[in-house]
Parts: C-alpha cells; sequence; structure tokens
C-alpha cells in the first residue's frame, strides 16, 4: 500500500486536491447549478488516464511514442462500431476494444520497439498515421465525418446507467484512479524496475542479463490498453467517434500533458492533463489564435522546469515516487 | 588438467576497412587471471565486447562454458555466467547502490513479468544486495543514488554489479581508468581478493598492475594476438617488447 509518509509532502498534498476536485466536481457544478463543468472534468478525466497510459511508456519507458492517441481511437470506434451493429453491452465492447488493441499494440510495439530515437518516434507516428487515414477511407463507419453513437455502452443494469451523467463521471473516475493505482503498483515491482532501469542505462540492463525488448514490448501494450479504455469511455461521454481522434496533433498533445504534469511522476498525467486544458480554455476566450501563445509557454515550462509540475513541487532527485 | 572456460577460434571483426579483431585465437583458462595488453586502437575493447555479446563477429566461433555462444544474446550470455564492467562508468545513475546491485539479482532470479510485489519488500533479493555491497564496502551507501557516488566508488559499483550476476568469467575492462593512485590501490586490492574466486578476463594498461595480478597475459597489436603467454615470458618476449612494452621505457 501507499507509505503513509507521502501524504504529506507537498506532492501528496497537490495529489489529495487534484483528485479531491475530480471526486467533488459533480457535486459542486450540482450545487451552483452550472452541469457543463461536470462534463468538462469528465472529458479531462478521459485525456488524463490517456496521458497517465502514456506515461508508462514515455516518462519511465523513456520511450517518445509519437503515436498514442490511436488506442484513443480504438476504444471509441470499438463502441461506435458495435453500436452500429446494436452490439450496446459494455461487457462484449470493451473485450472487442481491448483485443484489437492487443494485436495491434503488439504488432506495432514489436516494429517499433527495434528503433530508437528520432526514428521511434517517426515509425509510431507513421503507424499510427496509417490507421488514421485507414479510418477516413472506410465510409461504412462514417470515414471522415466520424460516427455518431445513438446508445451508450449497456451495463445490463440499473445501478450503472451511463445516460446518468453522475453514473458516467464517476465510472471514469473511478477508471481514472484505478490507472492511477496501477501505475504506482507497475513501477515498484519487478517489471517497472526494468522498465525504469532500461530507461536509465539500456546497455548496462542488458549486459546484466536482462533482456529489456520484451518488457518494452510488455509495457507498450499495457499502455495501449489502458489508453483504449479511455476511448472506450471517451465515446460514451461524446456520443460521436472521428477519426481526429487518432490524428498526431493528438499524440503531440498527449505527450505535452505528461511532460508538462512531469516525466515519470504518478500524478504528473492528471495534473499535466488539467493544466493544459485550463490554459487552452483561458487562452481560447482571449483570442482564437490561442496556440500562438500556448507554444511558447509550453517551451518556457520545459525550458524552467524540465520535470515540469512535479519537478516544482518535489526536490528529490529521482522523481519514482 | 585445467578447463578452457573461454575459447575463441579464428575471431574476426572489421569496422569498414580496419580489422578490429583479426583471427583471434584466446584461450581463457578457468580459475586463471588473464589480463589483455595492447597499445590504444589495438581492439581490446572490441574484442570483449565480442566475447559478451554487444557486438557480432564477422566470422569465427566464440564458445564459453563448451557452448558455442556465436548467436546467443548479450543477456543471455549474462546469464550463463558471463559479466563485464564497462571503460566508461556504466552504471544506473539514477538508481541507489543497491538498487542497482537488486536489479543484477533480479535478473538471474527468473523472468520479471511480475507487476504487482514492491521490489524493495523482496527481502530475498534486497538482502542479497546488501550482502554483495558489503563484499565491496559499499554497504553504507546502499541508500546514496549512484550518480552522486565518488568516482572511485562508482567504478567500486560497477564491479559489484557484475558479481552480484555470479559470473563464471569476469570480464573487466580498464577497472584503474581515470584513478587516482589511493583509488587506484585500493581496487588492486580488491581485484587481489577476487583473484581466487573467479576466472578474470582483465584489460589494463597499468604494467605494474598486470604483471602483479595476471596468471597468463595476452598482448594484441592492431587487432591481432601476437602472444598469450606467462607474465614471465611475455615481458621477455622480443617482439612484444618492441610493439609494445619498449614504449614504456
Amino acid at each position: 500500500m501507499f507509505d503513509r509518509g507521502v501524504l504529506f509532502t507537498r506532492r501528496g498534498v497537490a495529489g489529495i486536491l487534484v483528485i479531491g476536485t475530480c471526486m467533488l466536481v459533480p457535486i459542486i457544478a450540482t450545487i451552483i447549478d452550472e452541469p457543463y463543468y461536470m462534463n468538462l472534468f469528465a472529458r479531462l478525466m478521459i485525456w488524463a488516464i490517456a496521458a497517465i497510459s502514456l506515461n508508462l511508456i514515455l516518462g519511465y519507458g523513456g520511450l517518445i511514442s509519437f503515436g498514442h492517441a490511436l488506442y484513443l481511437g480504438i476504444g471509441a470506434y470499438a463502441v461506435g462500431i458495435c453500436s452500429y451493429y446494436d452490439i450496446n453491452s459494455i461487457f462484449i465492447q470493451v473485450p472487442i476494444a481491448l483485443g484489437v488493441a492487443t494485436i495491434i499494440s503488439f504488432v506495432f510495439g514489436g516494429i517499433s520497439l527495434r528503433t530508437r530515437g528520432v526514428y521511434f518516434i517517426m515509425i509510431t507516428m507513421a503507424l499510427t498515421q496509417m490507421i488514421y487515414y485507414l479510418s477516413i477511407s472506410i465510409e461504412e463507419y462514417g470515414s471522415d465525418d466520424g460516427l455518431i453513437i445513438y446508445v451508450r455502452s449497456e451495463f445490463g443494469t440499473n445501478l450503472i446507467n451511463l445516460d446518468n451523467p453522475f453514473h458516467r463521471y464517476y465510472l471514469i473516475f473511478i477508471v481514472m484512479v484505478g490507472c492511477l493505482y496501477l501505475t504506482y503498483r507497475l513501477i515498484h515491482s519487478r517489471f517497472g524496475y526494468v522498465i525504469r532501469g532500461a530507461k536509465s542505462n539500456e546497455l548496462r540492463m542488458e549486459v546484466i542479463g536482462h533482456s529489456t525488448f520484451r518488457y518494452r514490448l510488455v509495457c507498450f501494450m499495457i499502455a495501449g490498453l489502458m489508453c483504449t479504455l479511455a476511448g472506450v469511455l471517451s465515446a460514451n461521454v461524446e456520443k460521436f467517434v472521428s477519426p481526429d481522434m487518432m490524428h498526431w496533433t493528438r499524440s503531440g498533445e498527449l505527450i505535452f500533458m505528461v511532460v508538462l504534469g512531469g516525466m515519470a511522476s504518478i500524478l504528473g498525467p492528471l495534473t499535466g492533463a488539467m493544466v493544459f486544458w485550463l490554459i487552452s480554455e483561458i487562452l481560447s476566450r482571449f483570442t482564437e489564435h490561442w496556440h500562438i501563445i500556448f507554444g511558447p509557454f509550453l517551451i518556457l515550462v520545459v525550458l524552467l522546469s524540465p520535470r515540469g509540475i512535479d519537478g516544482l513541487l518535489s526536490r528529490r532527485g529521482s522523481g519514482s515516487g | 588438467m585445467a578447463k578452457n572456460l573461454l575459447v575463441t577460434r579464428n575471431l574476426s571483426k572489421s569496422f569498414g576497412g580496419v580489422k578490429a579483431a583479426d583471427n583471434i585465437n584466446l584461450e581463457i583458462v578457468s580459475g586463471e587471471l588473464h589480463a589483455l595488453i595492447g597499445p590504444n586502437g589495438a581492439g581490446k575493447t572490441t574484442l570483449i565486447s565480442l566475447i559478451t555479446g554487444i557486438l557480432r563477429c564477422d566470422s569465427g566461433e566464440i564458445r564459453f562454458d563448451d557452448n558455442r555462444i556465436n548467436d546467443v544474446s548479450a543477456p543471455s550470455r549474462s546469464l550463463m555466467g558471463l559479466a563485464r564492467s564497462f571503460q566508461v562508468t556504466s552504471i544506473l545513475k539514477d538508481f541507489t547502490c543497491q538498487e542497482n546491485v537488486a536489479l543484477a539479482i533480479q535478473a538471474h532470479d527468473g523472468h520479471s513479468f511480475r507487476f504487482w510485489k514492491r521490489v524493495s519488500s523482496e527481502t530475498d533479493i534486497q538482502d542479497k544486495a546488501l550482502d554483495v555491497l558489503r563484499s565491496v564496502g559499499l554497504h553504507t551507501h546502499s541508500e546514496t543514488i549512484a550518480g552522486n557516488l565518488a568516482y572511485g566508488d562508482q567504478r567500486h559499483l560497477e564491479i559489484a554489479i557484475a558479481l552480484a550476476t555470479k559470473p563464471k568469467l569476469l570480464v573487466l575492462d580498464e577497472p584503474l581508468a581515470g584513478m587516482g593512485r589511493s583509488d587506484s590501490a585500493k581496487i588492486l586490492e580488491f581485484l587481489k581478493s577476487l583473484k581466487c574466486k573467479y576466472t578474470i578476463m582483465l584489460i589494463e594498461h597499468d604494467m605494474d598492475a598486470v604483471f602483479a595480478l595476471a596468471d597468463r597475459i595476452s598482448v594484441m597489436v592492431y587487432g591481432r594476438l601476437i602472444k598469450s603467454d606467462t607474465p614471465q615470458n611475455v615481458r621477455n618476449d622480443e617482439f612484444v617488447q618492441m610493439a609494445y612494452l619498449g614504449h614504456d621505457d
């Protein structure tokens, strides 16, 4: 379980604040009668789940995957296409989504992990763009207009009904917290040590007997599956899927969230996703060309605090907790 | 009769037009400390990279412990009992000393597809790691981030990592490189203590250290192994003196 001491550090307090906010948003939104915020935070948490999953390979594994949004698309399209054929049970949709994601992440990971550095970035991006163009070309499923989902995923019970915004919100919240806890367990396990060790010094790891490739591949797949769940949730929030979800700029945004929050920190992607959204929301109210301000801002963050928001919160060197 | 732990037959490796290893026939006898000397650029590091699987040979054969290992990957060679240290210190700089050693022990304790249990609570691994650190005198630094250690201690740690894999053959690439006098003496003492316990292949430029430690010395010049004999015979060999030792005077 968690070390108690962790809770009383600045990082711990920030973590409790961020997760606490997510937990309380529906209540506050109801009190002040602004359901908009509930939807905003639901979306935000979905982005956070995607960023948390990317953090596994990017932050802890040191591999800059520029195609991670692919798995958002796989999750969302699994729901969209299933519902197109009137298959609405989540117990069928999710296994299909995870099954497809497993195969694709295995193949794509197997190809891309044989390269390093810039080549890895390029090949992950290229493979994702391939699926992006595939999704555009299939007219049956709406091509670039996307696919409207008329019925949300069904649990087959009234206890969880995704048409109810509260149920929807807290399902996303639980999945997100689950992903955070899974990350926490993973990085401290034998598996996590191999992944982090390979980031630190791959040659050293190989020479002491770790075949890093297969561990990285499994890590790549776990990250892909986690992100697929975010896609499934996204389809249920938006009731709409489109190829845009998989565009490489989306993958780039995910990277920014991770870097902004602090690579290789458990809560970094969540705070990163929040700050990313808040700033883009605020800036876009002032000007249509908000990217002009946002871009330099991100560069400044990277220059001033290479370890992102997490780096500002903690002074410990290793950034493992 | 003493057994050959490592044998290379006509081992060759070229980089472009340069023959870094040219028909190397090397035999390392089990239990011995075998030093490899030669001028800079002679191909010593290339040879041990071929042996440890970081480079693949163009032709020839490497046999370790009676197995042909040409096509065996570096990690698998480590699991077979080959360990190495690098000329430029290669440790996990942002992990603690204990974590560095524990990762080596973990590698030799089955696969690492264990996703849930904390490594830090696996007392078996951690106890062993502490034991190894104690054996090199680094146990007081067990919680120190390896990158923050003094240079000499980092060299010690690197050897500790190699030892943690319980090697049959320990390949050390210039363990004294860049060391001050007192640190050198410490490592030398330490190497002496390892001498009887492990088969060691040592690359070193410090001739005093080499002649003090080695049971057998091989001399490499321009990718060729020109001599492999006892220290006495190597010292007296005219050709070796001309090619290499002579420059020392």
